[in-house]
């Protein structure tokens, strides 16, 4: 299981993530991004969370192997 | 001369090969990966230097994309031989090196443009090192002189004016972040960085720098003006010097097909060799080539080449995605989606000057091309997520 998530002391509202792994992500009322609750543990790593991952300008999403 | 052998030699240790080289890994590539710099500072991330770095203490931003997996050595390219597939270094210790290997991939960047005549000690911003240099040297009531109101231009201004300084940015255009928002904004912007007491001279020819000891003098066209400290920030321009001669088409950087393999002359695939990031024009879907200077397009780039050569199917057709661009400057965060064009129409869906906010859409003869967000994250959000649900 992989559990994926957004460090909120890093994100800083570039939505790239949401630009590349929308059906995970998700953003707050300022911009903000985070993946709820129910999205944050799948199977495996999809190809869309890898390229959130590669272009989040912060490094601001958490990816841990579980 | 000491030969080095790799399967993939990377020269420069930039976003764009830490993407290449992480991809390569992930995919579960296992030959060996040589990067050389020039840089002693490499790998670091770039769009920091000119934001919150030069507030910090820290030696260099860090660089999260880079990850082990890779030799770097310190050292500048020379030359390139395509028959042989062979670069040549002058290594950081004094020897000369040849490496050879599978396939090369040219991530040298860009570095800055300087004036014609420009005299030694003007300032620019472009590595850690000058990012240093800029820091220690901006103490309060400090007189700086930047030239040109790009985005790096402005954004050395709103850190300076933070820092103390005095400045006076000067720039040729009519209006600032006259490239980045392709004409548009010019008032808003103007007002933005006058509101923050930087002297903004616009219509600003510079005829000549000049230096006696510590204090500088530029003589525009409106006059001289006087400064502790001159910094020139007139734009960037790809590092291919070292490739003259080699039979690649460096017209405008390395020119390459749309997969960032190189074309020689002719316009034939070098399949040997790629390139990547500031340095690279990649061939585009719509026709031309374009070179791209945004950290967004040099790590997609990287990733993208990097299952060309392992031989997979590539992530996504690199222009694809809209492009993506931010800055952060006097309070402001703007960010910009897709691309603006000078004949587009500006339209303004939010204007709420008590935060400082705005967002805009920038109308092309067939829908949207860009839209713009300052300090609106959410609507920007919001503007990205349609976008990218939207089908193309």
């Amino acid at each position: 299981m992989i559990r994926v998530w957004v460090d909120p002391s890093r994100c800083q509202g570039h939505a790239r993530c949401l630009a590349f792994a929308p059906e995970t992500f998700e953003f707050d009322d300022e911009g903000y991004a985070f993946v709820p609750e129910e999205k944050r543990t799948s199977e495996r790593i999809t190809e869309e969370i890898r390229l959130a991952v590669a272009n989040c300008p912060e490094r601001a999403i958490r990816v841990k192997d579980e | 001369m000491q030969t080095v052998s790799a399967d993939i030699l990377v020269i420069g240790a930039s976003v764009a090969s830490g993407a290449l080289i992480a991809q390569m890994r992930a995919d579960g590539y296992a030959g060996k990966v040589v990067v050389v710099d020039r840089d002693p500072d490499a790998p670091y991330d770039r769009p920091p230097l000119s934001k919150e770095f030069l507030t910090d203490t820290a030696l260099r931003p860090q660089a999260p994309w880079w990850q082990a997996g890779c030799e770097l050595v310190r050292g500048r390219a020379t030359g390139i031989d395509l028959a042989s597939s062979t670069v040549y270094v002058d290594a950081a210790g004094g020897a000369t090196c040849a490496f050879n290997a599978g396939h090369i991939v040219v991530a040298t960047g860009s570095a800055s443009i300087r004036l014609p005549g420009e005299p030694e000690g003007v300032a620019h911003l472009r590595t850690a090192a000058d990012a240093r240099r800029l820091r220690q040297a901006a103490a309060p009531g400090r007189r700086v002189i930047i030239l040109g109101a790009g985005t790096i231009g402005t954004e050395l201004a709103s850190s300076l004016v933070g820092a103390g300084c005095a400045v006076t940015l000067l720039d040729q255009a009519d209006r600032p972040l006259d490239r980045f928002l392709a004409g548009h904004l010019g008032d808003a912007a103007s007002q933005w960085i006058r509101q923050a007491d930087v002297d903004l001279r616009l219509r600003t020819k510079v005829e000549g720098i000049s230096r006696k000891r510590d204090s500088w003098t530029v003589a525009a066209d409106s006059g001289p003006i006087e400064a502790d400290l001159v910094v020139s920030a007139l734009g960037a321009r790809p590092v291919i010097g070292w490739l003259a001669g080699s039979g690649l088409d460096l017209l405008n950087g390395v020119r390459c097909n749309s997969h960032g393999t190189a074309l020689d002359e002719a316009g034939r695939p070098v399949a040997n060799v790629h390139a990547i990031g500031d340095v690279a024009a990649w061939a585009r879907a719509k026709g031309g080539w374009r070179r791209f200077e945004d950290w967004t397009t040099a790590q997609r780039q990287g990733r993208h080449l990097a299952r060309c050569l392992t031989g997979q199917c590539p992530v996504a057709p690199v222009d694809h995605e809209p492009a993506y661009f931010w800055t952060h400057q006097f309070g402001r965060r703007i960010q910009v989606l897709g691309t603006p064009e000078r004949d587009a129409r500006l339209v303004q869906n939010i204007d709420d000057p008590d935060r400082e906010a705005a967002f805009y859409t920038l109308d092309g003869d067939r829908g949207p091309v860009a839209w713009i967000a300052v300090n609106s994250p959410r609507e920007f959000a919001l503007a990205t997520r349609q976008l990218s649900a939207a089908p193309r």
